[in-house]
């Protein structure tokens, strides 16, 4: 279709000129020739007034002389002259006398054919006065003058007037003029079209060829960064040069900042891998970049500019919330959107996706017109996420819920409880010493095992119930809705946990070992008065730590004596704490004799004196010490108490057949890895003579670690110290350990002497101790002997030091020293 | 568009318009042809175009003048562009310097003229030192000076009068002259009506006389049209005349307020030329030469100052356009 305003302004200005001008000069034109009609008429009647007052005087002279050849000359001269069409002297009686065309003379001018009016003929003769005639549509002007044809000759009287007839047609004199004035206007014409074309040259060459190449140099700031506009042009023109060479400087300028920004975020874009969508939301089209399509697995055009694609490809359980965060924004009820959902792969499954956009154009009426948003796949962060989330709420290695997420839900279950009136059981379990099944397959192995015990321990559990792993060796079992009884509740729970018992005491098959394992387990009902979940589980722990007193691999239901006894055995801690602080704690020594009832020796044994509570057994807290850690700090306390002891008693002189001051060391205590350095600090603080000293260890110290325990007896050897096995016979040892550890002296445990007199196997394990003492170059010493039958027992057996209460308790630092520097071992026991 | 192209409309529009002016100027032919006729029935054919109506015949206005002293002026001081004119008073014209073109012969007279005098003079003695008019600028002048070889007198013998032609009716009538040359119509109206005696006639001598159409050369180009169209309408009307001579000579009468027998009587002294007949003048250069000797007897007869060189005065070409020769 033919665009008009893409015609040149070189072509369209002349043209509308020219129109213009054709316009102009046609209606000047029209009139012009109107005017010179009117004009002409006009002036051929004074012309042809002029030409008949000028022949009426000199016609009127020749006819009154008669001189008619005379006046036809005259006549025919003036019509030639002027160029009249008919020149006639008529007389009175309205008879042609005179013409310039003979045809016409002697004919009545009524009968000529130049529209010869008679009235006016008589006016004039009557009148005397001319009269001129026109005739527009014959062209035609006919002057009627008066004439005095001269006297009758007859007669004084004035003769009749005749007249001057003239008759100018003006046709052909239009003709000429109409063609003058044509010409003159054509010739204008002409000029001014020569002028239009000079201007349109100029114009072309000062405006429209500079106008050009401005276009051809604008156009090509699209193309070409270098794109110089120099203004070259004349005034305005150049100006608009300038002024567009500046803005094309800085179209470049912002172009290439903006090229450099867009490859910035392309860049960013593809490094990121975000995508991009650009909603028009007047066009209702949206750009979707390719890394968004590509983020989806579609190809570029695969995905059409709708925002159904979007849309579409949401998660149905997410949509509805895109959607309306979406709309919240387009409302300006918050600054940015942004959310996570779900978007279909083109595989079909669905990554998660955080979009975050705002709207970044509006209209003149503030409604949103465009929006643009980014979408980042957050699928890895979103499993990441959701491990972290797991891994906070369950156990690494069994996978079971932790401690936590058990909080969490036993939380949920007592306000369940509460507003159903249901109870449920927390059952604790605890693995009988898992411990030492760890140390002897491994870790691994132990991981294993603890993998194995979760999955029994969720066979068979609905989804209402939580199995936790607490830490270590123990597990709990949340079990909701037991029984609105709660005696019922707790009956099923007591049968739960001993089910579980039997499941946890199958055999478990570990690197080909077979492993039997007993649970111990702790049982706690809820809801319980105002308790929360911690408070929940502690009663369940309780619960437990009362089995493992008591009696393991049993059941034990939280009571509130349990409370009371656990309570008990804080404040013991805690008294335990300030003893040792307040050094209330005394170190006792029972004594040791040879066959010669000879003092060879001391064990150092603990005693507390409580002001409220009396003696307070250390079968009392020395296991609570054990549990507590406390045991290190009694056992250095207690080495060092011996240490200084021993000093004292060298600097008075110890007898000699004083040997050793034999030091309990708990197996926490041997384990740490300070233990030597701060045994040596130890005796090297009190000053003592390390030989005299000797430390027992339980053979439970010997089964751990070898080759550590080796190198921490030979360090302490090293330097005199003595090592002895206490309560020997009772733990696990192999004689195979016996054999790499540098121990002095084995210590026959007094379970085995108390029994000798029962004949039992005890007699034989004894004879085997000291023989086999004897084949290792190891000391013997029997522990607790309180008979005579005991005694001689075993000096039969060639046991030569013996300790017991036959000889002596335990006696106090002073009694003990009396007996010690006074005299010989009391050959009678009081 | 582009300018190139539009440069090439210019120029093409440009040249339309030039040639549409050129048209136009030379469509400028509303601008008649204005033609004098002196007194000479062999000039009526132009009479009869116009009665006739011919087409074109109002591209060219026929002024009637009394006298060929008349036409001879109007056509000097250019009142008219084309006359119909005896060739010695184109050759006295020629004489002085004006430019004319002769275009086409209308016709050979031999006996057209004649010496009239008053009833009672019957000879040339009776004339002597009488007055006798002539219009001394016409053809008359020639005539006089062969009547007076022919008579062997001179012409102090007598008292040479200005007669113009439309005035010896009336010198003659009221006796102010006792003889007159004369020609045409005149002449029958002196020996008719006032039984004039006619005492010498021109075709004694046998000199042809030649009269002809001459244009003024400037005008020639400008009024080309007109001309071919004056030449055109003059030989068809001769046609008609020749073919339709009684009716002809009728409307001649009418016009010229003559008896019927009278133009005849007067045809039958003319020798009425057409375009072939003028043309065959021309191409043998029989009337140029014809010309030079009469512009040589009128310079010894000091009726001019001097012959002029009538080479260029000649052209044929209108009436060979005329024939498509």
């Amino acid at each position: 279709m033919f665009k008009f305003k893409r015609i040149s302004l070189s072509v369209v200005i002349p043209i509308l000129a020219l129109v213009l001008l054709l316009i102009a000069q046609g209606l000047l034109l029209l009139g012009t020739l109107n005017e010179q009609q009117n004009k002409m008429a006009d002036h051929a009647s004074q012309r042809l007034l002029h030409i008949g007052y000028q022949l009426q005087q000199s016609l009127s002279d020749s006819l009154s002389r008669h001189q008619w050849d005379i006046a036809e000359r005259q006549l025919t001269l003036v019509a030639l002259n002027q160029q009249l069409d008919s020149l006639q002297v008529i007389d009175p009686q309205g008879l042609v006398q005179l013409s310039n065309k003979r045809a016409e003379k002697s004919l009545f001018a009524a009968d000529n054919a130049n529209y010869f009016n008679s009235e006016l003929f008589n006016q004039v003769k009557t009148k005397r006065s001319p009269v001129t005639q026109v005739l527009p549509e014959q062209w035609q002007v006919n002057l009627y003058l008066p004439l005095d044809m001269g006297p009758r000759e007859d007669s004084l009287r004035r003769a009749d007037q005749g007249a001057i007839f003239v008759s100018y047609n003006l046709k052909n004199t239009w003709l000429v003029k109409r063609q003058i004035i044509l010409d003159e206007a054509v010739k204008t014409f002409v000029y001014m079209a020569v002028a239009m074309l000079l201007l349109v040259l100029m114009l072309n060459r000062m405006l429209v060829k500079p106008i050009n190449k401005l276009v051809g140099r604008t156009k090509q700031i699209q193309t070409h960064n270098n794109a110089n506009i120099n203004a070259k042009s004349q005034g305005e023109i150049g100006a608009l040069e300038n002024a567009i060479g500046k803005m094309a400087n800085g179209i470049h300028t912002s172009f290439a900042q903006l090229q450099r920004s867009e490859q910035r975020w392309q860049f960013a874009l593809s490094g990121s891998g975000d995508g991009i969508w650009d909603w028009n939301l007047i066009t209702n089209t949206v750009y979707y970049s390719p890394q968004w399509k590509a983020m989806l697995g579609y190809q570029e055009r695969e995905i059409g500019e709708k925002i159904e694609e979007w849309e579409s490809r949401i998660h149905p359980d997410d949509l509805d919330k895109t959607l309306n965060e979406l709309r919240k924004h387009l409302k300006k009820k918050n600054k940015v959107y942004e959310t996570m959902h779900r978007v279909k792969h083109k595989d079909g499954h669905y990554l998660w996706v955080l979009s975050r956009g705002m709207v970044v154009e509006r209209s003149e009426r503030g409604l949103p017109s465009r929006v643009i948003s980014t979408q980042t796949n957050i699928s890895e962060v979103r499993s990441a996420q959701e491990l972290v989330r797991f891994q906070s709420s369950h156990d690494d290695i069994t996978r079971l819920s932790n401690r936590r997420k058990l909080l969490e839900n036993l939380d949920l279950e007592i306000e369940r409880g509460r507003k159903s009136n249901k109870v449920g059981a927390l059952i604790y379990l605890d693995i009988d010493h898992f411990k030492n099944v760890n140390d002897m397959l491994g870790h691994a192995a132990g991981d294993l095992l603890l993998r194995l015990i979760a999955h029994r321990l969720r066979e068979g559990r609905s989804s209402s119930e939580t199995v936790a792993r607490l830490g270590g060796d123990e597990f709990a079992l949340l079990v909701p809705n037991l029984s609105s009884n709660r005696e019922e509740a707790q009956e099923l729970a007591r049968k739960m946990a001993e089910h579980l018992g039997r499941v946890i005491h199958k055999e478990f098959v570990i690197k080909g070992n077979q492993i039997s394992l007993n649970l111990t387990t702790g049982v706690a009902l809820f809801p319980n008065h105002d308790n929360n979940a911690t408070e929940i589980l502690r009663q369940a722990d309780i619960a437990l730590y009362h089995g493992k007193d008591n009696e393991r691999s049993s059941v034990h239901v939280f009571s509130d004596k349990m409370a009371d006894e656990i309570q008990e055995r804080h404040v013991l801690t805690r008294m335990m704490r300030e003893a040792l602080e307040n050094e209330d704690m005394v170190a006792y020594f029972q004594p040791r004799y040879n066959d010669n009832y000879e003092m060879v020796g001391a064990e150092t044994l603990l005693r507390w004196f409580d002001a409220k509570m009396g003696w307070i057994s250390p079968g009392r807290f020395i296991p609570l010490a054990e549990e507590t850690g406390l045991i290190v700090t009694l056992g250095e306390w207690v080495m060092r108490s011996a240490c200084e002891t021993l000093k004292t008693w060298q600097d008075r002189g110890l007898p000699d057949n004083f040997k050793t001051l034999s030091i309990n060391v708990s197996p926490n205590q041997f384990h740490r890895d300070t233990f030597v350095k701060e045994s040596l600090a130890i005796i090297h603080a009190s000053g003592c003579d390390p030989k005299l000293i000797e430390l027992e260890i339980t053979e439970g110290v010997l089964v751990d670690n070898v080759q550590d325990t080796v190198e921490k007896i030979q360090a302490l050897r090293d330097i005199g110290v003595r090592f002895s096995v206490d309560d020997f016979g009772t733990g696990y040892s192999s004689l195979a350990y016996l054999n790499k550890l540098p121990i002095n002296c084995l210590k026959i445990d007094k379970s085995f002497v108390s029994e000798l007199q029962s004949g039992g196997s005890e007699c034989a394990i004894i004879t085997t101790i000291i023989s086999m003492a004897e084949n290792l170059d190891l000391e013997v010493i029997a522990e607790g002997v309180e008979t005579e039958y005991q005694l001689e027992f075993l000096k039969y057996r060639r046991c030569t030091v013996y300790q017991g209460f036959y000889f002596s308790e335990a006696l106090e630092p002073e009694i003990f020293e009396e007996r010690l520097f006074v005299g010989q071992a009391e050959t009678e026991i009081a | 568009m582009k300018l190139s192209l539009l440069l090439n409309s210019y120029f093409k529009q440009g040249l339309l318009f030039v040639l549409g002016y050129l048209l136009v100027a030379c469509q400028n032919q509303t601008q008649q042809l204005r033609v004098a006729v002196s007194p000479w029935l062999g000039f009526e054919p132009i009479y009869l175009s116009k009665q006739l109506a011919y087409p074109g015949s109002d591209e060219y206005q026929v002024n009637e003048l009394t006298t060929p002293s008349h036409v001879m002026h109007a056509l000097k001081s250019a009142q008219v562009d084309a006359a119909f004119l005896s060739l010695t008073e184109v050759i006295s014209l020629l004489a002085e310097r004006v430019d004319l073109t002769v275009v086409a012969v209308i016709d050979r007279s031999v006996g057209g003229d004649a010496l009239v005098t008053q009833q009672p003079i019957n000879d040339i003695t009776q004339l002597k030192g009488k007055r006798i008019g002539y219009e001394s600028l016409s053809v008359a002048s020639l005539v006089m000076d062969d009547w007076l070889k022919d008579t062997d007198v001179n012409a102090d013998d007598f008292v040479l009068v200005e007669a113009k032609l439309d005035e010896q009716l009336g010198l003659f009538r009221r006796g102010e002259i006792s003889a007159v040359m004369t020609s045409g119509p005149i002449q029958s109206r002196l020996v008719d009506n006032l039984s004039a005696n006619v005492l010498y006639q021109s075709a004694a001598q046998g000199q042809p006389y030649y009269r002809v159409l001459v244009v003024r050369t400037a005008v020639l180009q400008n009024k080309r049209q007109q001309v071919s169209k004056l030449l055109t309408n003059f030989y068809a009307a001769n046609n008609w005349l020749e073919e339709h001579s009684r009716e002809g000579f009728k409307l001649i009468a009418k016009r010229t307020q003559l008896y019927s027998k009278e133009v005849r009587q007067a045809y039958s002294k003319i020798q009425v030329l057409n375009a072939q007949q003028s043309i065959a003048l021309f191409s043998s250069k029989f009337i140029l030469g014809h010309a030079q000797e009469k512009a040589q007897r009128m310079a010894e007869l000091e009726l001019i100052h001097r012959a002029p060189d009538l080479s260029r005065n000649f052209n044929s070409q209108w009436l060979m356009e005329l024939t498509g020769v």
